[in-house]
Formats: C-alpha cells, structure tokens, sequence
C-alpha cells in the first residue's frame, strides 16, 4: 500500500497548494458508486473513535475505505494540532484505510480549504466509501451536509433541554443521530435523554424529510455500533443497486 | 483578522509526532506538539505503540516534510536502525528525523550515524527545537 499512500499524500498537498478556484456548484457531478459519510458533532463527543469503529466493520465486509480528519487551525498562529489519529487503530488507519488529516485553514465552516477538489480526487480513486469527519462544532455548523451523501451527527454529552434540540441546526439535516457514551450518564439521565430525542424526532415537522434515525451506544465498548452499522449498511448497498441501474 | 505570525509559511510543513514500540510515555510529546503549533506548523500526532512501518506509512499518508520520534523506553538505537533506512529509502534526503525523550548523550554520536538530523536532550529549550526546525526546512526548500 505504501506506493499508493504516497501518491494519494502528495496529490492531496498539490490540491492543497494549488491556486484553483474551487467549483462553486459542488451538488453536482459527485461519483454515484462513492458514498461519502459525514460524522459531525461537539468537541470530544467521540466522532473519531465512531469512525474507527465503523470502518472496522465496512472493511470487514470488503469495502474500500479513505477517512479525512479534520482539525482547526489556529486562528492566532495559523498552527494546527492534527490528532484524531490517536483514536484509530494504526494497523487499519495505515495499512489498510488512506488516512489523511486536514487542518481548516482560512475556511470558516468548519471543512478545511479546497475539500471539494479533494473529495472530487479521491472519489476517482476506487475508493467504495469517504469518511469526512469535521471538526467539534456548534449550534451551526452545516456545511457538512452539502459534501455527505449521508450525515450522522454525535451529540455531545448532556444534551440539554428539548429547546436544544430545536434549535440546533445540525440535527434537523442529519440522517442519523449516534448518542455516544449513553452509558455514562446515569440511569435517569439517559431515560431522560432518550425522552427528549423521541420527543424531538416526533414534534418536528418534517414534511416529504426522512427524520433522522436514533442509536445509542459506547464507541469505546462497541455498544450499539452493529446496529447502526447494520442500518448503514443496508442502506449503502441499496444506493449501490440503483447506482449501477 | 490579524495576519498569522510567521515569517515562513510553516503551514505548509507537516510534522509527524511519533510514538515508537512499548513506550507508553507521551506527556513530553504532547508539550513538543502544543508548542510547534504555537509556532505556526501543522502537526500531527501518531499515537502510542506504532510500528516502523506504520510510522513510514502514516508519513506518506499526511505527505510531512519531518518526523520528530520521541523515545523514552530505551530502544532508541533499536528502533533506529530499523526506522531510518526505512525513512532514507522512501524519503530520501529531503525529509528531517529528529529525536528527542530519554537518549544518553553517549549515544547521539551512533544516532547521527545512522541518520537522525537531531538529537535533542534535556538541555536543550523548546525554542531550540522551533528554530532548528524553521532554519533546516527553509535551507532544505521543505515548504512551497
């Protein structure tokens, strides 16, 4: 693999440095044999272990794999501490999936410069799946939505209130919500929370929208990962079906 | 917003943190990383416990321009001579390596010789470091 990893590191840097204007309309001309996962959600909510989780499970059933992991720049110094590599197994993040970390740069919604390039290179590259993990966000952060075929947000610890859930942006576009470490909270707490998503899911509006799709689990135990990794699943090998029609 | 502070654009040099072998020690590597980031680099960190190769692939990956391994389980001769050929051989000469954890002054001279850029010891400041590091990527032609 290390040819490739070679060739895929420097085209991605070339694409980094290169003085192009991005495409401006990025909804078209995505590659339908590609499925690219976006995972998004607060600052330590547990989106790259999730990840790492996941891919395990999609390489095991022989899909090929590429993960970007993205970290923000500093704005002070324009230095960035890339490290959510900690969070993955280093035999199957470097020998057997492209791995590759991203710092934001000057972009502002949280996906680095140039990622429409990148991702348009990477989807030419064989690759079955394209993890895009963002960086902690907020209240606000949605631009994820418009480079993922499919979204799976992480709340972050103790959600709140149901005004919450009203409010922030990112849920109402996800297909998915994991709510990871639900086995920390105690036992009322996770009741609670468990209330307040199922509340949220059936008060919304959601017109012709699919509502998203609750998991509970643990990233670090693996609770109630095959589940959603069996709905994922599922759902990818169909898109596949219609894609190749 | 303010300009970054840099005379380099050291955005554009990637440095790889790694961690080598059974060394589970990584609080100096983390003040290492907190501190090149301070200074404008993009860094990146390994995590505990890889291997030479998976160090070599990482490095491919995330396309850095140099390696800072941190040691503290006194393998670093070991685990040298098995990494820098491994590094030279991909890498070639236009790639830093450097060290630094618990390595005996005794051994630098043999760390040198096998290839390693830098030694850096308990002496020596973390500025000593960023300066090292700016000088040798910007007399190397490292960044665009």
């Amino acid at each position: 693999m290390l040819e490739e990893s070679l060739r895929l590191g420097k085209s991605i840097t070339a694409i980094l440095n290169s003085e192009e204007q991005d495409e401006l309309d990025f909804s078209k001309n995505w590659n339908s044999h590609v499925v690219k996962i976006g995972i998004t959600g607060g600052s330590g909510a547990g989106k790259s272990s999730f990840i790492n989780q996941l891919a395990k499970r999609f390489l095991e059933s022989g899909f090929s794999i590429a993960i970007l992991l993205i970290d923000p720049t500093s704005r002070l110094t324009g230095g960035a501490l890339l490290a959510d590599r900690v969070q993955l197994d280093s035999e199957l993040s470097s020998r057997k999936i492209f791995t590759r970390s991203l710092a934001t740069r000057k972009a502002s919604d949280g996906l680095p410069e140039r990622i429409i390039p990148i991702l348009h290179f990477l989807e030419n590259q064989n690759f079955d799946l394209i993890f895009i993990e963002t960086i902690g966000i907020g209240q606000d952060s949605i631009a994820i939505r418009d480079v993922s075929e499919i979204l799976i947000t992480l709340p972050s610890g103790d959600v709140g209130d149901i005004l919450q859930f009203f409010k922030i942006g990112v849920f109402e576009v996800s297909d998915y919500i994991f709510f990871n470490k639900s086995d920390l909270l105690d036992g009322e707490k996770t009741v609670k929370t468990e209330n307040i998503i199922s509340e949220y899911l059936s008060t919304k509006q959601w017109d012709d929208r699919q509502p998203p799709l609750a998991f509970y689990g643990n990233t670090i135990h693996g609770d109630g990962i095959d589940e959603i990794f069996q709905s994922l699943h599922e759902g990818i090998q169909e898109r596949f079906k219609h894609a190749k029609l | 917003m303010k300009e970054f502070r840099r005379d380099l654009n050291m955005q554009n040099c990637r440095v790889l943190i790694a961690k080598i072998g059974l060394d589970g020690h990584d609080r100096g590597a983390r003040i290492i990383m907190s501190f090149l980031k301070d200074n404008g680099f993009e860094v990146i960190y390994s995590g505990l416990h890889n291997t030479p190769s998976q160090i070599i692939e990482i490095s491919a990956q995330e396309d850095v321009q140099a390696l800072g391994v941190s040691i503290l389980s006194g393998s670093h001769l070991e685990s040298m001579r098995v990494l820098l050929p491994m590094v030279r051989e991909v890498f070639g000469d236009k790639f830093l390596v450097f060290l630094g954890g618990v390595i005996p002054s005794k051994d630098h001279q043999a760390l040198m010789d096998l290839g390693v850029d830098r030694v850096f010891g308990h002496e020596e400041t973390l500025s000593d470091l960023v300066l090292w590091l700016k000088n040798e990527v910007s007399k190397r032609g490292l960044v665009n």
